[in-house]
């Protein structure tokens, strides 16, 4: 019973007082931002870093091949920094913006890299084969190749997106309130960081369950065609 | 090509293995011929293990043959496999020479 | 309908095919054969433009389809291909593999697109596996739809690729019959094969695909009951060619006849066979290389053809000198040699050419 009377106690301090549950639904927001405009300009950027990379123009080629090789090298934390310290350092933008683009350039290239593994797992001769039925380049490409790779890189492409919710916890370092940022703020202003840190680890986990259900239910109307 | 020789009762008898062909057949008409010389009477030449022979081979048989019934003893072949008989028959050595399915028969008769 | 013009092709230093020239008329039913890699499969796929040749043109029903104006996928919609591999779209069930095409390129509507689907997989003999995915079904069920797929364009002409090399031999015969009907229906078709009987069945014209262009080309009859020209000869019978050359009298009999049973061996020829060939080789020399000087240059060249198909053996025995048939001579000795060779032999000839003396002889 005590126990649960701390509890009680804890949630009470933590989320009801002051309001902390709207400021905790706040950086839940900053951080879903983030995470989703990430996930989609770094798919974006990672279509095209593909694209390149497996272009016929050798230059362009080099070029992606560097690119994806130097952004996956360096941790999205310094990337961050680079361009919020340095890069964007005496512009007016936004930081979660700032995060937006360091987070996309980052998921996009190892996106990039998801998507090339997953085409050259697709049977070429099936495109051919699309072809000899008078299917143009980009069309049999469209139906034949694209939807195979594409449940290729699923479940890569799903953890990509976890990891990618997973490393925005490090925005704060850039003054960004996201939700990692406001637990630990709550659990220092009441003296109970246990609770709060807990708190916010459930919410991660929450979302992480949240995605790998969307991902599965897209496989369920697939299923169902 | 290998000969061996062992006495059996009145016999000598020549056990013959391998092959028997132009690159060995004056080899295996100087041992055949050292037994005829030692001065045997009969002479059974065992072909149970012969698994070729040519016409160079068969030439050193009838060789033997001329020279034992020169002698007047007696020279009998047994355990002819079916490849070399058919080699007899074709050539016509068949009936030139005393063959036996073994050597007890070739002995015995 | 399909014509090539001096097709020439190669990969980096490696020529496939130079001056090709081959043309097929409209309901014929053509088989191509020859040695793996003899390029078989990439004349398929210049003919398809899959290939870009590096010079030469083909014409499909009268189209250079080499020139680049024109539109090879407008041209690849009257020209199907069946792969060794199948390849199905294995995203899709049979039923959307058949439609995909149709809909998507010609524009049927999905109704019709379907029925006429149906049609061509009873045909096939599968409207029970409709709904089933590629992997569910066994290597000759994915050949025969994908059959049913280039058919459901409906070509002027399919390229059939080794369609059955992929096949157990227990599913070979349940595709080939779908292919023999489609030749009967008038279709025009070119099928590489490794199938000889069914090609001498279905194909009313054969080309012998070898040394880098068409090596000789004629009816089925033609080509298989009477080839005119070595390689092909050797390809239609199945044959295994083991040569050898003796140039001097103190040449390694021994070590000859160890090479000779390793060849027979490799071929699975009985050892009897083996002796037989071994002995009236052994007479020959011993015939040929007794005659004459013995100074004068000994100059023996034989082969030894092993047919599989008929488990026949020829051996081809020349020899340089003065004419010398040692069937025919009445020379002093016993003939014992002749004797044994006339008495294996199934039959044999002495022929003189040129100071060439050639013995053939059936064993």
């Amino acid at each position: 019973m005590e126990f649960l009377e701390s509890i009680v106690n804890s949630f009470t301090n933590n989320l009801i007082l002051n309001n902390g549950w709207l400021v905790v639904l706040k950086g839940l927001w900053v951080t879903l931002l983030i995470t989703s405009s990430g996930l989609f300009f770094g798919t974006v950027i990672g279509a095209i870093l593909c694209s390149s990379r497996l272009s016929s123009i050798g230059l362009l080629r080099v070029t992606a091949k560097t690119v994806i090789a130097f952004l996956r090298g360096s941790p999205v934390l310094l990337l961050l920094m680079v361009f919020y310290y340095v890069v964007f350092a005496n512009s007016r933008i936004d930081a979660v913006y700032i995060a937006v683009i360091a987070f996309a350039l980052n998921s996009g290239a190892h996106i990039a890299e998801i998507m090339r593994s997953a085409l050259s797992a697709v049977d070429k001769k099936q495109l051919e084969a699309a072809r000899m039925l008078g299917f143009s380049k980009i069309r049999a490409f469209m139906a034949i190749t694209l939807p195979q790779a594409g449940r290729i890189a699923r479940p890569v492409y799903q953890n990509a997106t976890i990891n990618l919710l997973q490393w925005t916890s490090v925005v704060g370092y850039v003054t960004i309130t996201d939700l990692t940022r406001t637990v630990n703020n709550i659990g220092a202003r009441t003296g109970d960081p246990f609770f709060a840190l807990f708190f916010g680890i459930l919410i991660y986990l929450g979302i992480s369950y949240l995605v790998n259900f969307m991902f599965t239910l897209k496989i369920r109307k697939r299923k169902a065609l | 090509m290998n000969t061996t020789l062992i006495m059996s009762g009145d016999y000598s008898v020549i056990i013959v293995e391998g092959r028997v062909d132009t690159t060995n057949a004056g080899e295996f008409e100087k041992e055949v011929m050292a037994v005829v010389e030692s001065g045997s009477e009969k002479i059974i030449l065992d072909c149970s293990g012969l698994k070729y022979i040519s016409s160079s081979g068969l030439r050193v048989f009838l060789i033997v043959h001329k020279k034992m019934l020169a002698k007047k003893g007696c020279l009998k072949l047994c355990s002819l496999q079916p490849g070399i008989k058919e080699i007899f028959d074709i050539s016509g050595f068949s009936s030139i020479f005393s063959i036996f399915p073994d050597k007890q028969a070739a002995e015995g008769d | 309908m399909i014509q090539t013009v001096n097709l020439c092709k190669s990969f980096g230093d490696l020529i496939i095919f130079k001056d090709l020239n081959i043309t097929v008329q409209k309901g014929e039913c053509v088989a191509v054969i020859g040695p793996s890699g003899a390029g078989k499969s990439v004349l398929f796929r210049t003919i398809a433009m899959l290939e870009k040749p590096d010079s030469g043109q083909v014409f499909i029903n009268g189209t250079d389809i080499t020139q680049k104006d024109v539109n090879i996928n407008k041209v690849r919609e009257k020209l199907g291909m069946v792969y060794q591999g199948f390849h199905l779209f294995s995203h899709l069930n049979v039923l959307d593999n058949i439609t995909l095409a149709p809909v998507k390129v010609s524009g049927m509507n999905k109704t019709e697109a379907r029925k006429k689907a149906m049609e061509l997989l009873s045909m096939v003999g599968l409207t029970e596996k409709a709904t089933s995915y590629p992997h569910q079904l066994s290597g000759g069920q994915q050949q025969r739809v994908a059959i049913a797929r280039s058919l459901a364009m409906d070509p002027d002409i399919i390229l059939f690729d080794e369609p059955t090399s992929a096949l157990d031999p227990s599913m070979t015969g349940e595709v080939l019959a779908i292919i023999r009907k489609l030749a009967r229906s008038g279709l025009t078709m070119m099928i590489s094969t490794h199938e000889m009987r069914f090609a001498q069945d279905v194909a009313s014209r054969v080309f012998y695909i070898d040394e880098k262009s068409v090596y000789e080309q004629g009816t089925a009859q033609e080509i298989f009951q009477n080839p005119q020209r070595e390689k092909t000869r050797m390809f239609i019978r199945k044959l295994k060619v083991f040569s050898y050359s003796i140039t001097s009298h103190g040449f390694d009999m021994v070590a000859m006849n160890v090479q000779i049973e390793l060849f027979c061996q490799k071929y699975n020829i009985e050892s009897k066979k083996i002796n037989h060939i071994q002995l009236v080789l052994e007479e020959l020399i011993l015939e040929v290389s007794g005659e004459g000087e013995s100074n004068r240059q000994l100059k023996i060249d034989y082969t030894i053809e092993h047919s599989e198909e008929r488990g026949e053996i020829l051996i081809s025995f020349n020899y340089e000198g003065d004419f010398f048939n040692p069937f025919g001579s009445e020379g002093e000795g016993d003939h014992l040699g002749i004797v044994l060779i006339t008495g294996i032999a199934k039959n044999f000839d002495h022929a003189y050419k040129d100071g060439q003396n050639t013995i053939n002889i059936n064993i």
